[in-house]
């Protein structure tokens, strides 16, 4: 008789219960605590759908007279899926050999991409598994024929069209109009609720009016929700649908005509410059570095942004490419005369002499120069041509302010002092400020900052704020009373400056964008309206020996930039400046000219501010003399789009073979051809890395384009 | 024992109340029945495909049938006194093991190599693998019951062990492990309930999982199936993403279910296997917690009659059968609904009566027909005695 053993078969019992018991609390916690079952039903629901984004085009950009700066153009790109290249090619080697044969491919079909730029899309986090990984955008026709004929050799890889910017004026206004690039991470992260429905994917304005007014520009994609199943298929009818939104295009406040003719006299400038010799040490002249320059063209009422150019320059066409070379790229930022920074809203520079004008007005306003004050408003006062500051109670540097070759300007009142520039006169005035009973140094600095130093221009994307540091002795206060130092400002806020003085003190912030336009039906959705940030007290006994100082600066005899104006129509076109040649120790001196008119009315305000280039007079007063008297004379180009320059010459090909029937519009054309040769200058440099990344072939007659691969090439 | 009525015979064995078939015990199969049912329900939910004007009834429709061939076993195999098998158990086990080597040769080859299924004309697929649960048991209890001197000693274990170990391997290479870990769940128990002594239990647990270890170490375990069990103990896995689908269809059920057809997930097909091995999560997500109640209730109906079973057997070797059909259903009630709420690590093993599957409908049909039929002849005079005088 076997002992039946019911302990034994009780344990499995218990064991069992056991069981019972964990799978109950399991169910329990899965399906009947509430945050359990919401977070799984949440994720039920998300599993079920997908959503589609129909991409909405980009707005364009316009100029103040409506035309087109920024396009959309559609384009053929290739994509890989993910999914499906994964799954044929599981292999390290085999994915590696892919790149490699899809490069060559592609850069047969005449478009250059490196393999290793395909690797790194293709293993880029930012795509999901079962994403489609932009490959190179605007390839030829050529490559989706190749596809179609030979698709299982390439696995995964699709062409789909797509929008990519375009430039119809080519590498012209490159900073100011800036470019597109792929949203980084912490962007993305930051605009996830944004209503326009940013994608890791997505392409975002990255500089100039591209990031500004990305708001703007940007279209709203259209939303599909569709149902899944496990395998990605659609089941029946969208749920829910909504369409693409186009992107508002923008009107800028930008005349594109005299941008490209400030962009031409700005590198002629620069170029100018770098032939002349510096005699600063008599001994051993040198010639000028130059390494670039800005210039900044205004209008006075309401700070409108005319034109804006930074030399040297780029071309933002380089930015389209959804894969950048990252080797062409670094070249690119690099690049010792840093061609990617924007000198005009960026640039770190001292304002120089330029900044006088602020003193004086900071003077006169605060009544240092007044009967209460160091000097009376009209009094005169000697320069000497040296002067130690404080006597021997000053320390540290800048003890000592001299005028340019230690020259003595005898008797001279404030308005003999802008005329010549003293730095005698206004290193008093800086100094009284910190030292006078009543006066402080800091005053002067709010008058700066009312003018709009210190002060970002948000309009304009990347520009900086630049800042004037409180000077710490009598010797600093001096040289910030003369723009020298510490003082950071940027030609775009001197030239704003300027533009309140030319206007009676009315300081605008900058001003770039007119108007966002709705694309369909061309109707104004915002009216954008000058941003008047302070109003000067302006009365006629500050603002005359201001204007009248200033417009010594052009015609007296003594004036420092009376040679530049020399020729200058000024009877048509009276132009009001000021100079500024600023101290740049180790290196060579900047040149800066800071300028309005025509007087009484004036229409525009300019700044030309170029590196390591000498006297304001001599290298940058040129430069606006040559713009004004080209506005002056009413004799600005209209520039041809490329489209346009193009069809210029395809024209007079097909006229050369038509030579009798179609003589006369052939001689016309020439004469154009050889007037707009005549007319163009040499150009404006343009840094193009690598040469052939994707642009059209540079044709012959667009000189505008050179390469200049070495960092100090070109120009010359 | 129970004297018998010996002047009142008649033909109809339900006079005689000495008779088994006084005894049988329906609620385990009435269990079974409505788990059955609960299974139909379910498999038509996840196969019956998307076109509403053409919904598919292959798999209810097969299913049914093997619902009631079962049911027809069940009552043909009670027919048979069960200690019958205690003579031909070697039989039995021989033809199993002779099976599984044959799978070997001729089987079908499935997804990832796996060999397990016999294809038998008419497009059934036999999985020997099943039944083979059935022989084991036999073959165990035909052995244990051969100790009838208290505990289990030395040589017999051994000999018990080697005996089970045979198809336990050659299921393990098919490579099917989820059956392999049923197999051995059926010996521990019986094992146990065999009185086996508790220090050799200690041995052999801890054997068992060294051989695990090195099994999972060895070619013969591939990649696919140590990165299934990986991801039980590894969150993040992307082998994950099965258990991740199941428990949120769950969760999706809530209390009272999406209803009969709304299981979004179900309807999505983003649960692998539905209608087989992960069929719980169906009944989870259309019939929710409710559901998932009465499914585990009717388990606990069904285990709870055959533990009296078992108790109640006539001889040991009956006690043993019944062991060890309770130690089958419970273990792989536990594994498969236990793997879709991710407490169990993802192995393919049918929920009894519930998942679409004839090899494993009629299993567990014989085997509940094995239980009732012990239970019924519980009363059976000398059964130890006839069964020892017959050896």
């Amino acid at each position: 008789m076997t002992e039946q053993s019911p302990l034994r078969l009780a344990m499995l019992g218990v064991l069992v219960v056991g069981l019972f018991t964990s799978l109950f609390a399991r169910m329990w916690y899965l399906q009947v605590v509430e945050e359990q079952r919401d977070l799984a039903q949440l994720q039920a629901a998300q599993n079920l759908t997908r959503k589609v984004f129909i991409d909405a085009p980009r707005g364009r950009v316009l100029d103040r007279n409506n035309n087109v700066l920024i396009d959309n153009r559609l384009v053929n790109e290739v994509v890989v899926d993910k999914f499906t290249y994964r799954e044929e090619i599981p292999s390290e080697s085999g994915q590696r050999e892919f790149a490699i044969k899809l490069a060559t491919e592609i850069s047969a079909a005449g478009r250059l991409i490196k393999a290793a730029d395909i690797e790194a899309a293709l293993n880029d986090q930012k795509f999901g598994p079962f994403d489609l990984v932009p490959i190179a955008t605007d390839v030829p026709e050529r490559f989706s024929i190749l596809i179609g004929e030979r698709a299982h050799e390439f696995p995964g890889v699709e062409i789909r069209k797509t929008t990519v910017r375009f430039y119809p004026y080519g590498a012209r206004a490159a900073h100011l109009l800036g470019y597109v690039g792929p949203i980084s991470e912490e962007r993305f992260q930051s605009l996830a609720d944004s209503p326009k429905l940013y994608r890791r994917t997505d392409e975002i304005g990255e500089a100039g009016v591209e990031a500004s007014l990305e708001d703007i520009l940007r279209g709203t994609p259209g939303v599909e929700v569709i149902e899944i199943d496990a395998a990605g298929n659609r089941i029946g009818r969208p749920i829910s649908q909504t369409r693409p939104i186009p992107g508002n295009d923008v009107r800028l406040t930008i005349d594109i005509n005299l941008q490209a003719l400030v962009e031409d006299e700005l590198a002629k400038g620069v170029r100018d410059a770098r032939e002349r010799l510096d005699e600063s040490d008599k001994e051993n002249p040198t010639e000028f570095v130059a390494p670039g320059g800005a210039m900044v063209l205004l209008d006075p009422d309401g700070a409108r942004v005319l034109a804006m150019a930074s030399y040297p320059t780029y071309d933002q066409r380089f930015f389209i490419q959804e894969v950048r070379p990252e080797a062409e790229f670094n070249v690119l930022r690099d690049d010792q005369n840093a061609p990617l920074l924007d000198r005009a809203s960026a640039g770190n520079y001292a304002p120089g002499s330029t900044f006088k004008l602020i003193t004086a007005y900071a003077a006169l306003d605060t009544g240092l120069l007044g009967d209460r004050g160091f000097l009376k408003r009209n009094q005169f006062f000697v320069d000497e041509g040296i002067w130690r500051v404080g006597g021997d109670d000053c320390f540290g540097p800048g003890c000592t302010i001299e005028n340019a070759g230690q020259k003595p300007l005898g008797d001279i009142d404030i308005r003999d002092a802008i005329e010549q520039s003293s730095n005698i006169y206004f290193g008093q005035l800086g100094f009284q400020f910190n030292v006078r009973q009543g006066f402080s140094v800091d005053q002067l600095i709010d008058v700066a900052q009312d003018f709009g130093y210190a002060t970002r221009p948000d309009a304009i994307a990347g520009a900086i704020t630049g800042g004037i540091p409180s000077p710490e002795t009598a010797g600093a206060a001096a040289n910030l009373a003369v723009g020298q130092g510490l003082m950071i400002a940027t030609p775009l806020q001197i030239a704003n400056s300027y533009a309140a003085i030319a206007n009676g003190g009315f300081v605008y912030s900058p001003m770039l964008a007119e108007a966002a336009i709705d694309p369909a039906t061309e109707e104004i959705v915002i009216d954008y309206q000058p941003r008047l940030i302070n109003e000067l007290y302006m009365p006629e006994e500050f603002y005359e020996p201001l204007i009248s100082g200033l417009t010594g600066v052009t015609t007296s005899e003594d004036g420092t930039a009376a040679e530049a104006f020399e020729n200058f129509p000024m009877s048509r076109f009276l132009v009001l400046g000021k100079t500024g040649t600023v101290e740049n120790p180790p290196k060579q001196d900047n040149a800066a000219f800071a300028a309005f008119g025509p007087w009484p009315n004036p229409q525009y305000a300019a700044v030309t501010y170029i590196e390591q280039a000498g006297l304001g007079g001599d290298a940058a007063a040129p430069v606006v003399a040559a713009v004004f008297e080209r506005i002056a004379n009413d004799d600005i180009q209209t520039v041809p789009t490329e489209a346009e320059a193009d069809d210029l010459i395809s024209e007079s090909e097909a006229i050369a073979e038509e030579e009798r029937l179609q003589s006369e519009r052939e001689a016309e054309l020439e004469a154009q051809r050889a007037e707009a040769a005549s007319d163009d200058d040499p150009g404006f440099e343009v840094l193009v890395p690598g040469g052939d990344v994707g642009l059209p072939p540079a044709d012959a007659d667009d000189a505008d384009t050179e390469s200049a691969a070495s960092p100090d090439g070109g120009g010359g | 024992m129970t004297t018998s009525f010996e002047g009142n015979r008649s033909l109809n064995p339900r006079s005689d109340p000495a008779s088994p078939w006084w005894h049988i015990d329906v609620t385990p199969v009435l269990a079974a029945m409505g788990l059955g049912i609960i299974g139909l329900i379910a498999i038509y939910s996840a196969t019956r495909g998307r076109d509403p004007d053409n919904y598919i009834t292959f798999f209810i429709e097969r299913q049914g049938m093997f619902l009631v061939v079962g049911l027809v076993l069940v009552a043909v195999s009670l027919i048979f006194d069960y200690r019958l098998l205690l003579r031909f158990a070697p039989l039995v086990y021989a033809g199993n093991v002779a099976l599984l080597v044959l799978l070997r040769f001729f089987g079908t080859e499935g997804a990832f190599g796996v060999r397990s299924w016999f294809r038998l004309p008419s497009g059934f697929l036999l999985q020997p693998s099943e039944f083979g649960k059935l022989a084991l048991i036999v073959m165990v209890a035909a052995l244990l019951s051969r100790n009838d001197d208290g505990m289990l000693s030395f040589n017999e274990l051994v000999t018990v062990t080697m005996v089970a170990a045979l198809p336990l391997l050659l299921v393990a290479m098919q490579p099917d492990f989820g059956t392999a870990m049923v197999y051995t769940a059926i010996i521990a128990a019986m094992l146990l309930v065999g009185n086996a002594q508790a220090h050799h239990l200690v041995v052999l647990i801890g054997a068992s999982i060294v051989m695990i270890g090195l099994a999972f170490n060895s070619r013969f375990v591939d990649g696919f199936q140590r990165n299934r069990l990986e991801s039980f103990l590894d969150l993040e896995s992307e082998f994950r993403y099965n258990t991740n689908q199941a428990e949120i269809a769950i969760g999706n059920g809530g209390v009272t279910g999406a209803g009969f057809g709304e299981g979004t997930q179900t309807k999505s097909g983003l649960v692998p296997a539905q209608e087989t091995d992960f069929i719980f999560t169906v009944i989870g997500e259309e019939f929710g917690f409710a559901g998932g109640t009465v499914l585990l209730g009717c388990f606990a109906a069904l285990l709870w009659r055959l533990y009296r079973m078992a108790r109640l057997a006539g001889d040991a070797f009956g006690s043993y059968l019944i062991t060890g059909v309770f130690a089958m259903f419970a273990f792989q009630m536990f594994q498969s609904v236990g793997m879709t709420m991710g407490i169990m690590p993802v192995t393919g093993i049918p929920l009894p009566f519930v998942s679409y599957g004839g090899s494993s409908a009629l299993t567990s049909f014989l085997g509940i027909g094995l239980a009732v039929n012990v239970h019924m002849r519980r009363f059976g005079a000398g059964i130890d005695a006839e069964v020892g005088t017959n050896r």
